[in-house]
């Protein structure tokens, strides 16, 4: 799993971002598009690409993209 | 509106007598699905009114049973276990019945004086299914599952064709009368107090014109002795509905709008979009306690995107939750209905345009209780 992919698939998820403004750094409660569809479209996103599964509750833990990536990441791990 | 029934009717256990045999044995009774006994051998128990019911998969065949052995009356199948897998054989002598209630497996049989197994059938109850909807009729005569469902017929059989399966099921016992349960499902009056972080968010509840400031748009239909709303949801909520629906392009129940219906007298089928379907079951324990039993449903769909399988999945668990919640939410104000209805110094309460459906619910099930139900199907 690689942070510029999972960075791509994110903005994919969440629609009309450019990949190349965000970073593991962004903030995503703060982007302009982040509502509650592009919080279901992350989790299925997420899902979908990593087979594993974040709940709500987890994605209401995370403030930046890093912070997703890394649960996503130990997830991941954890399943191995 | 002047309310039809009595605070008498949600507590006092004279009414609750009769209406186990006046509603509950004279009504088609939903029992289950049958996904949940969709193997030979597999049972579920229930109680309607007074009978307690056995519904038996015979290779695939479904038969509904008074849960009495006609031996030495032990229950056969234990009706603590709600659904179970093993033959229609009695625990206690272990006579074994076929698919007609005929005793065919009787041990030590020639030990008995001239025994005739036909006259020891089981006492069976009609069953019809609709998709897969499980309803068992206690009294012999009456209506078939369609005539009863009369003009709901056709919408509770395309969302029933349209269910794969069920991905939640929550029972809870309940301190409240079961009618309360039924009557608070019936009325968007209350929306705006109790579900007000909920299902609010998705346009249910009533609605007031922005100018007038008057309650508008009551999208109700009557056919005695059920009741359903098909409405608008708000555009909020819709334009959210509009950025997944693509994902559930398949589904076979398609609208872009909310589904309520109430099959007289306890049950009530839900849909949003068609996208899910939520069932619930209120199921009398005594005059003041209710078994609550909600299923969440899948549709059927038919897409091969990992993509849209993993929306329909994450969108299916934020709806199960939410179901909860607002079960929940409602259980909660019906406790406190059940308090305060037992010390109501008035005889009768009084209802508005939104809980119409309140209203022709009491004379349904009026009608039922007071045997009166014929006289009433003509005037609707």
């Amino acid at each position: 799993m690689h942070p510029d992919e999972f960075i791509r698939n994110f903005a994919d998820a969440v629609e009309d971002i450019e990949p190349g403004s965000l970073s593991l750094d962004t903030n995503f409660r703060e982007l302009e598009n982040w509502s509650s569809i592009a919080a279901l479209m992350t989790l299925a996103m997420i899902y979908s690409e990593y087979s594993v599964q974040i709940t709500g509750n987890e994605l209401e833990t995370c403030k930046t993209l890093g912070d997703l990536f890394t649960t996503i990441n130990s997830k991941v791990l954890e399943k191995a | 509106m002047k309310a039809l029934t009595t605070p008498q009717h949600y507590f006092d256990q004279t009414f609750f007598e009769a209406e186990k045999i006046n509603v509950f044995e004279q009504t088609w009774q939903f029992v289950g699905f049958q996904f949940e006994i969709a193997n030979h051998q597999d049972f579920l128990t229930r109680t309607i009114g007074n009978k307690a019911v056995v519904v038996q998969n015979f290779n695939g065949d479904l038969r509904a049973f008074l849960n009495v052995c006609s031996h030495r009356y032990s229950q056969i199948q234990d009706e603590t276990q709600r659904c179970g897998n093993r033959p229609l054989r009695c625990p206690y002598h272990g006579w074994t019945f076929d698919s007609t209630g005929t005793p065919v497996g009787i041990p030590c049989q020639s030990d008995f004086e001239d025994l005739d197994p036909d006259a020891f059938k089981l006492t069976s109850f009609a069953l019809e299914t609709c998709g897969p909807f499980i309803f068992v009729r206690i009294a012999e005569e009456g209506p078939s599952l369609e005539q009863y469902f009369g003009d709901l017929y056709s919408n509770i059989k395309a969302i029933a064709e349209a269910m794969e399966d069920c991905v939640d099921q929550y029972v809870v016992q309940v301190p409240a009368n079961w009618k309360l349960l039924v009557e608070n499902s019936l009325e968007g009056y209350h929306v705006n107090f109790i579900h007000l972080k909920s299902i609010k968010q998705y346009g249910a509840g009533a609605k007031t014109d922005s100018e007038t400031g008057k309650v508008v748009g009551h999208k109700f239909h009557f056919g005695f002795p059920h009741s359903w709303l098909i409405d608008a949801v708000e555009d909020n909520a819709f334009s959210k509905w509009q950025k997944i629906e693509p994902a559930y392009a398949t589904r076979p129940f398609k609208t872009d709008t909310y589904h309520q219906y109430q099959v007289f007298p306890n049950l009530n089928v839900a849909t949003f979009y068609g996208s899910a379907f939520f069932v619930q079951l209120f199921q009398p324990i005594s005059p003041q306690e209710t078994l609550v039993t909600h299923y969440s449903i899948r549709s059927k769909f038919n897409t091969p995107s990992k993509k849209d399988l993993a929306l329909i999945h994450m969108t299916m668990e934020n709806m199960v939750n939410m179901g909860k919640t607002i079960l929940d939410e409602d259980i909660g104000i019906c406790k406190m209905v059940q308090r305060g209805i037992q010390q109501n110094p008035n005889p009768t309460g009084v209802l508005c345009h939104e809980e119409e459906r309140v209203y022709q619910y009491q004379r349904s099930y009026l009608a039922y209780l007071n045997n009166r139900q014929s006289l009433e199907a003509q005037w609707s």
